[in-house]
């Protein structure tokens, strides 16, 4: 589904050059679940805006459903983020004087669905994430787990197959980090393809796959053993 | 994605600032209502104008010629227009009546009220209320044979009424003037407009009982009917030329022309139009500027929002368009508020009867085309810089 080859991403940092990435190359399969793994300032939220399409490497290339990103324009690439991805936030990233509801229709509007078709599509993807009763309430009115739920419903009202999570948990506390990593699960069973960047290991664990970045490079895959194999 | 959810949007930013943009607006509303007031003003004078030179129908005025500089001062001593004209002009065959007037000003007394100095007219046909724009409010005009045999009606302006009568009914009253008894069989409307601002009193009788109670006919202006206005010309020359021989080397004679009347008007307005319009521009261009200032505030305070709307699918152009639209919708707004305010300064103007100021719906929808212009031209700039922007750029800003 995804292929990145020989991704570079350079900075320039006054008079010197700053290289963020390096020779990033990986693949992610239909209906797999990736965590991205590394320390604060390793890369890992370069390395996602380019996975969706928010930002272009300095070097090398990208594919998605064999297509080359990269050399889209702009609609085509708006509508690739409309139709083809997801993002979450760690900051959740709603708008604020926008009801839960109104922010869900948003990719929707874009999508250029008219505004019956837009309501009944963004209530039902909150009903998924259990925020039906709160679809007139304001971001402000909300738990930040309630307001990343939102996101998540926002994220998935297109119907997009990849899922970009850009440290979803970062600002939760553990139990609405739970829920909100349960979600991620059930999506995955439905059938989503997941990239995931995290900090904690534990979250990672989560996934089928980690990739662990050092310093812009990966330094290491690890593939979760599958259930009764010994690690 | 369609151009009403564009306007909601527009509409929900610019009511989510509602004191500021207000202030943006300002500077539009001030700017298109002077414009407004300027060509209501401009339009109101135009139309008073042309109605005074040719609301007078087939008629031209013939009034003794005075040095250009002179004040208008009817010498006592001199008979401008003799019993001798009159009848030689009537046989002028262009001419299918002249109608002429005699005036003074005297005192007009019921029982212990008296209006002094009012404007006595002796007129000799009805036709000398349309070119005086005289209307008769109540009661009637005078008929023939009062102008034959002298017939003791009068026809008082209305201030002159309220003076004499106050609230009783005035016609049918008997008043005097100069010791002569009279009854009144009409009142005139108050006039408007220009003459409006001139509502000296005065009061019409037959031209044979004016001459009764000032002795003799002493006309100073005369008209002249012609049939169609094509005889105007003819008539106007055969007239004067009648008249500078009848009092050769005494006083010439001129067809009183409105050039000088027109000049003055359009002067004033001319001075008033540079001065409002100025106004209006700097105004306009003050607020089409504090427009694309407010505008690059406002894309700056929602960088992050930019970047949000990116990310789900938003493309340069949606974003150029939000941004245009609702700058244009702030202008249009304003727009339309300085059209009230404009139409209400020029109903006031009207009301209050300073000014025949109009406001055409032509001007109206002009108004907020142009201010609809204003939005585009002083909205791509902002427009174009929130479309240009880079959507991690703005997710990262705080
Ligand atoms: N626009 C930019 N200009 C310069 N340096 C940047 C820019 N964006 C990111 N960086 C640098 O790239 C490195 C990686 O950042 P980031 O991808 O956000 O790391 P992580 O998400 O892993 O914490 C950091 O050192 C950061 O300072
Ligand atoms: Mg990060």
């Amino acid at each position: 589904m995804i292929q990145l080859k020989q991704i570079y991403k350079r900075y320039q940092a006054g008079e010197s050059e700053m290289t963020v990435l390096q020779d990033i190359n990986f693949t992610v399969n239909q209906g797999e679940y990736v965590a991205i793994m590394g320390q604060s300032g390793s890369g890992k939220s370069t390395l996602m805006n380019i996975l969706g399409c928010l930002d272009h490497p300095s070097e090398g290339s990208y594919w998605i459903d064999g297509v080359d990103v990269l050399s889209l324009d702009d609609p085509q690439t708006a509508q690739l983020r409309n139709r083809m991805i997801g993002f979450i936030f760690q900051q959740f990233q709603l708008l604020p004087r926008l009801t839960a509801k109104r922010n869900v229709e948003l990719p929707l509007i874009y999508a250029g669905l008219p505004a019956k078709k837009r309501e009944e599509r963004a209530i039902e993807s909150l009903r998924k994430v259990g925020l039906e009763d709160r679809m007139h309430h304001l971001p402000s009115a909300l738990s930040g787990g309630q307001q990343q739920r939102v996101a998540i419903a926002r994220a998935m009202v297109t119907e997009p197959t990849l899922l970009l999570a850009d440290e979803p948990t970062g600002a939760l506390d553990t139990q609405s980090g739970a829920v909100v990593l349960d979600l991620f699960d059930q999506l995955h069973q439905e059938g989503k393809t997941i990239v995931m960047i995290t900090h904690d290991a534990e979250v990672a664990t989560r996934a089928q796959r980690q990739i662990i970045i050092r310093d812009g490079e990966i330094i290491e895959e690890k593939r979760r053993p599958v259930e009764g194999e010994m690690p | 994605m369609n151009i009403w959810e564009s306007i909601r949007m527009a509409l929900d930013s610019i009511w989510a600032h509602k004191l500021r943009s207000i202030l943006t607006m300002l500077g539009i509303v001030i700017g298109v209502s002077s414009v407004i007031i300027i060509v209501g003003i401009g339009q109101g004078g135009k139309e008073q104008l042309t109605e005074s030179v040719t609301g007078s129908g087939n008629s031209i005025t013939i009034v003794p010629k005075f040095d250009e500089n002179e004040m208008y001062i009817p010498d006592e001593s001199v008979q401008y227009f003799t019993p001798a004209d009159l009848e030689g002009l009537k046989r002028i065959p262009e001419i299918k009546e002249v109608v002429y007037s005699s005036m003074q000003s005297g005192s007009i007394q019921n029982k212990d009220k008296t209006v002094e100095g009012a404007m006595v007219f002796g007129v000799n046909s009805n036709r000398a209320f349309d070119t005086y724009g005289a209307i008769v409010d109540k009661g009637t005009l005078f008929t023939d044979a009062d102008y034959q045999s002298g017939g003791n009606g009068i026809i008082i302006s209305q201030n002159v009424a309220e003076d004499l009568f106050e609230d009783e009914e005035p016609v049918g009253k008997i008043l005097r003037v100069h010791a002569q008894p009279l009854q009144v069989i009409g009142v005139l409307q108050k006039p408007t407009g220009l003459q409006g601002m001139f509502d000296f009193p005065n009061a019409y009788i037959p031209a044979p009982t004016w001459q009764n109670i000032f002795g003799s006919l002493d006309v100073s202006q005369i008209d002249v009917q012609v049939e169609s206005a094509e005889q105007i010309q003819v008539a106007g020359e055969s007239a004067i030329s009648l008249l500078n021989d009848n009092h050769s080397g005494q006083q010439e004679y001129e067809v009183q022309n409105f050039e000088s009347f027109t000049e003055m008007i359009s002067k004033v307005t001319d001075i008033m139009t540079l001065v409002i319009g100025s106004i209006g521009s700097i105004s306009l261009l003050v607020g089409g500027i504090g427009v694309m200032n407010i505008m690059l505030v406002s894309v700056t305070e929602r960088t992050r929002e930019i970047g949000i709307r990116k990310s789900l699918g938003a493309t340069r152009r949606n974003i150029l368009m939000q941004f245009l639209i609702e700058s244009v919708t702030l202008t249009s707004i304003g727009g339309a508020m300085g059209i009230l305010l404009g139409a209400f300064v020029i109903y006031t103007i009207r009301l209050l009867g300073i000014f025949p100021a109009s406001v055409s719906i032509w001007v109206a929808i002009g108004g907020v085309l142009f201010s609809m212009l204003f939005g585009v031209v002083f909205g791509i700039l902002p427009a174009n810089k929130a479309s240009k922007l880079h959507p991690i750029d703005c997710l990262r800003y705080d």
